[in-house]
């Protein structure tokens, strides 16, 4: 799985994305400059504390942004050939679940609590049933993806609050993938769940994905999550990916960005005795100043005089990214 | 065992609801000894936030004994509770919602002092104040903001400067960390080991995140259903856990490293089945792996398999 | 140090009315109209002019000798406004005053108790609601008799239950929130927690609702005035001159327009002026 094989298409590319909000008075730059591939079949994970804008990055995908503040400055979020950018709404409306879906941390609003859940599976299908399956095909592919998720198909004339939380979960993700999607962004589908619960929801989406050859984009703040699920990991801070790389890249690679060390620090490790974690000090900059450095710098132990004053670029080594003064183009030497 | 300073008796808390008792605590027995730290573990719906909140006397108690001092504190009225409030306290997981939005930090912080009557000289409630806020680390800048300004995790910070405020022995600590970043809640996680060193505190600490506990307790407790499952001291409970239901909380933590991903493993199955009126039975049979029909019939009582350390299951 | 920080808190509120243009108009419409009820008597005179009827220039439209012309009975409706003011203010103002205390106290009370307390002021309030509110209002005043305080009062009692109701649902909501369990735990009264905690958390909705209800209040007192309950002519009130002015809506408008356009500017200012208040004091908007 680590190695990159040129042949694997992209299923969704971004340059350069560039996204603000703008209010009366202020201007908040959410994400700066992003540029990240999405491979057929693969999950991507975008890592990074509250603020990051990941959620921004995963709306801007699903051009969902709020129309009257957030506006993408520039870049292409290129699906295939299409730049979905400035394309209108309802040629957005086509691509947004036959061809991206996107399932949200909360289960609990992302149902009508008025509606029987078969009937809001069946009212997703029904919305892109470009197949025009027959009401019968469409009874029968509601019970399909009930049974796929593992919910006792004899259920679907419940209602939402008769589930629990986790099943409420999975539900949600079976409407998701009700019309089969190229690919699924999946914004913290577990955070709201219990240990056990998310071990359950993880296995069932690792397993749905591979059945449907679906490409994922999953984001969270939970290292461990990313570890159990996806093949490349994009780490986010402050609106810029810092570091990008396959799973073994990140988790494994020797040389990382500050940031992402300061990240696995702070987790606190089961397996050891050590009594004192170690947390990155300080807190995110302001998103709504625009900064000349890196943007970590004033967190970061490692900070030069020169981070202050000139902007990383992403510095490559091979399928690794780091976007920070101490490494070079080509070669990653520590320090 | 002689330095106890708060037991718990068989403490039961149920709910009357519509459909039948709910009971969220059931027959939970502790004695904390001063100066450790419980750590209470479980899954959400386990009881053990209304736990939390019986122990200190915002939920009245259905059964059983909170031993504080010599006195059955179940039985308080409210002016007893509010001397007691002194020196036992609770610290909220939301850090949004657990301070009012329109008071100055200093104000929040200032609140247990001013009805407590400690410091009745304002002056000198201004000193505490500011020597409170350097305590948890808050700049003092931040002595005439208000809460939209701040984040959650200098929230938190205020939060436990007002618990901090009345000096008390005993803290109880409802999820602290759980609505904050990894990188926030390390460096919380850090400043209340701090604390407890420094000042010698008893803590109780409710987390649904094992990983958490690990680095402050002394003890751990699992619950499930509202009951105990095991109980021990925190290092064997990682290292060694004996109960299925903790067995398999461990094992479903992700881990952020390569060689977990490696693992392959099963999650339990099922979900946590109704608290309401449950019939006597091991609660954690339905979803049990190594469940047999002896555990269904008949409660199953804690026993001690190693020194201090408490597990209810038949098979061990 | 503290008192200093009062100061600047007063301060502070008060440059934010005055930086919100809508807030400042709105405040500035209200202090005309105060002082309209205020100085009623040196811009007008109430004898001869409001109340003074004049057969020979009944209905005339606007003029330089009358602004806002004449009424049916050829008293200047201008002057009769500039009176009236003293009146439906009184009555609108003190009306939701004390509407507001009484739904306070009830609401907040049945809210922050709960249990039987709250069961026993609800089912009470319920029974009060069941009778359409014109009628219990007529009732009262039957029973107490007429006047604009009896009035005031049939018009407070017939409103409280719906006030109440409204401020419980408010206060439940806060109620529950984790700061006020925290206040508790910090050893508050329950009077401190509902006067610090509870009330100006819940202030901003109530101010606007309290401002919203005064142009009903005055219309209210209209209808009743209309059924011969009311207020009684020739006494000058906003409400009764505009539905007297509707029986000559179509020939001449200008009759009910103006004690309208009066009655609709009073309540829309206080309604901006209860909007911009309610914003003024939270410390979240800056």
């Amino acid at each position: 799985m680590s190695e990159i094989n040129c042949d694997i298409n992209t299923v969704l590319e971004i340059e350069n994305l560039n996204v603000e909000y703008v209010n009366q008075n202020t201007r908040i730059y959410a994400v700066n400059g992003v540029n990240i591939t999405l491979k057929k079949g693969k999950t991507l994970a975008i890592v990074g504390e509250t603020g990051a804008g990941k959620t921004t990055l995963a709306y801007s995908i699903m051009q969902l942004l709020p129309s009257r503040t957030g506006r993408i400055k520039n870049g292409k979020i290129k699906f295939g050939k299409i730049d979905i950018v400035n394309l209108d709404e309802d040629s957005m409306r086509v691509i947004r679940g036959n061809l991206i879906s996107m399932i949200f941390q909360d289960p609990m609003t992302s149902l009508n609590p008025t509606i029987n859940v078969g009937m809001q599976i069946k009212e997703s299908i029904e919305l892109h049933n470009n197949d025009k399956k027959s009401k019968k095909q469409i009874n029968e592919s509601v019970d399909e993806i009930l049974t796929l998720v593992g919910i006792n198909p004899e259920r679907k004339d419940d209602y939402p609050h008769q589930f629990s939380g986790g099943m409420k979960q999975r539900i949600v993700i079976a409407m998701a993938l009700a019309c089969s999607p190229q690919i699924l962004i999946a914004d913290e589908p577990t955070t709201a769940l219990d240990v056990t619960i998310q071990a359950q929801v993880l296995n069932m989406m690792t397993i749905l994905k591979k059945q449907n050859d679906m490409s994922m984009i999953f984001i969270t703040h939970d290292l461990g999550v990313v570890a159990k699920i996806c093949d490349e990991v994009a780490v986010m801070y402050s609106g810029e990916i810092i570091e990008f790389g396959t799973f073994e890249d990140i988790y494994g690679g020797k040389s990382h960005h500050p940031y992402t060390d300061g990240l696995f620090g702070s987790i606190p490790d089961i397996k050891s005795d050590e009594k004192w974690l170690k947390p990155i000090q300080g807190l995110m900059p302001d998103p709504t100043l625009k900064i000349k450095g890196c943007r970590f710098a004033e967190r970061c132990s490692k900070c030069m005089d020169f981070c202050r004053e000139v902007h990383p670029k992403e510095y490559k080594v091979g399928s690794h990214m780091i976007r920070c003064h101490l490494f070079k183009q080509g070669i990653f030497s520590n320090e | 065992m002689s330095n106890i300073i708060i037991e718990l008796k068989e403490l039961k808390k149920y709910f009357k609801t519509k459909h039948g008792n709910l009971h969220a605590v059931d027959g939970i027995n502790i004695k904390l000894e001063k100066g450790k730290t419980l750590g209470i573990v479980g899954e959400s719906g386990c009881g053990k936030t209304t736990l939390g909140r019986t122990v200190i006397g915002l939920t009245s108690a259905t059964d059983g004994e909170v031993i504080y001092n010599g006195e059955n504190t179940t039985k308080y009225k409210i002016a007893d509770k509010r001397k007691m409030w002194k020196n036992i306290q609770l610290i909220f997981q939301d850090p949004y919602s657990s301070i009012n939005p329109r008071h100055t930090i200093s104000r929040i912080i200032e609140e247990p002092l001013i009805n407590s009557g400690l410091i009745k000289n304002k002056k000198k409630r201004k000193v505490k104040v500011l020597e409170l806020m350097e305590t948890v680390g808050l700049s003092n800048q931040f002595y005439d903001s208000y809460p939209h300004e701040l984040d959650g995790g200098r929230r938190q910070r205020v939060g436990i400067a007002r618990a901090l405020a009345t000096e008390p022995e005993i803290i109880i600590f409802d999820e602290p960390v759980s609505a904050l970043d990894v990188s926030v809640q390390a460096q919380i996680l850090n400043l209340l080991m701090k604390l407890k060193e420094e000042k010698q505190l008893t803590y109780m600490f409710i987390t649904h995140d094992l990983s958490v506990v690990r680095h402050i307790s002394d003890e751990i407790m699992v619950m499930y259903l509202g009951q105990c499952v095991e109980r021990g001291p925190a290092k064997k409970m990682f290292d060694a856990p004996k109960h299925p239901y903790t067995k398999a909380l461990l094992s479903a933590i992700p881990l952020p490293s390569i060689e977990a991903r490696a693992q392959e493993f099963e999650p339990i199955k099922g979900e946590i089945t109704s608290p309401i009126n449950p019939k006597p039975s091991c609660r954690f049979a339905p979803r049990c792996s190594i469940a047999s029909e002896a555990c269904i019939g008949k409660n199953i009582p804690l026993k001690e398999v190693d020194d201090e350390h408490f597990v209810a299951c038949i098979s061990i | 140090m503290i008192k200093h920080k009062k100061q600047k808190k007063i301060k502070t509120i008060f440059s934010r009315i005055m930086a919100n243009k809508v807030g400042f108009g709105a405040l500035l419409v209200i202090v005309v109209i105060l002082s309209f009820a205020v100085f009623a008597d040196f811009i007008v005179d109430y004898e001869t002019l409001a109340l003074g009827q004049n057969p020979t220039e009944r209905l005339q439209e606007p003029s330089s000798e009358h602004i806002f012309g004449t009424d049916s009975f050829g008293r200047d409706i201008f002057a009769r406004i500039i009176h009236g003011s003293r009146y439906s203010l009184t009555f609108g103002i003190g009306c939701s005053l004390f509407i507001l205390i009484g739904g306070s106290l009830l609401g907040g009370l049945s809210a922050y108790l709960g249990g039987r307390v709250d069961d026993l002021i609800m089912r009470g309030l319920d029974a009060f609601m069941c009778i359409p509110s014109f009628l219990l209002a007529m009732a009262l005043i039957s029973v107490i008799g007429m006047g604009l305080y009896n009035i005031m009062i049939a018009l407070v009692i017939t409103s409280v239950p719906g006030s109440a109701k409204m401020i419980r649902s408010l206060v439940l909501t806060i109620v529950h929130q984790e700061y006020v369990e925290a206040a508790e735990l910090s050893g508050a009264s329950n009077f401190k927690i509902i006067v610090h905690h509870i009330l100006p958390n819940a202030s901003g909705q109530i101010i606007v609702n309290t401002t919203m209800s005064i142009a009903g209040l005055i219309m209210l007192a209209a209808g009743l005035g209309f059924l011969g309950l009311g207020i009684q002519p020739p006494m000058p009130e906003w409400g009764s001159m505009l539905s007297e002015g509707i029986k000559y809506m179509r020939v001449k408008p200008h009759v009910m327009m103006f004690p309208g356009l009066t009655i609709v500017m009073t309540a829309l200012a206080f309604n901006l002026l209860g909007d911009t208040l309610a914003d003024a004091f939270d410390p979240r908007l800056h």
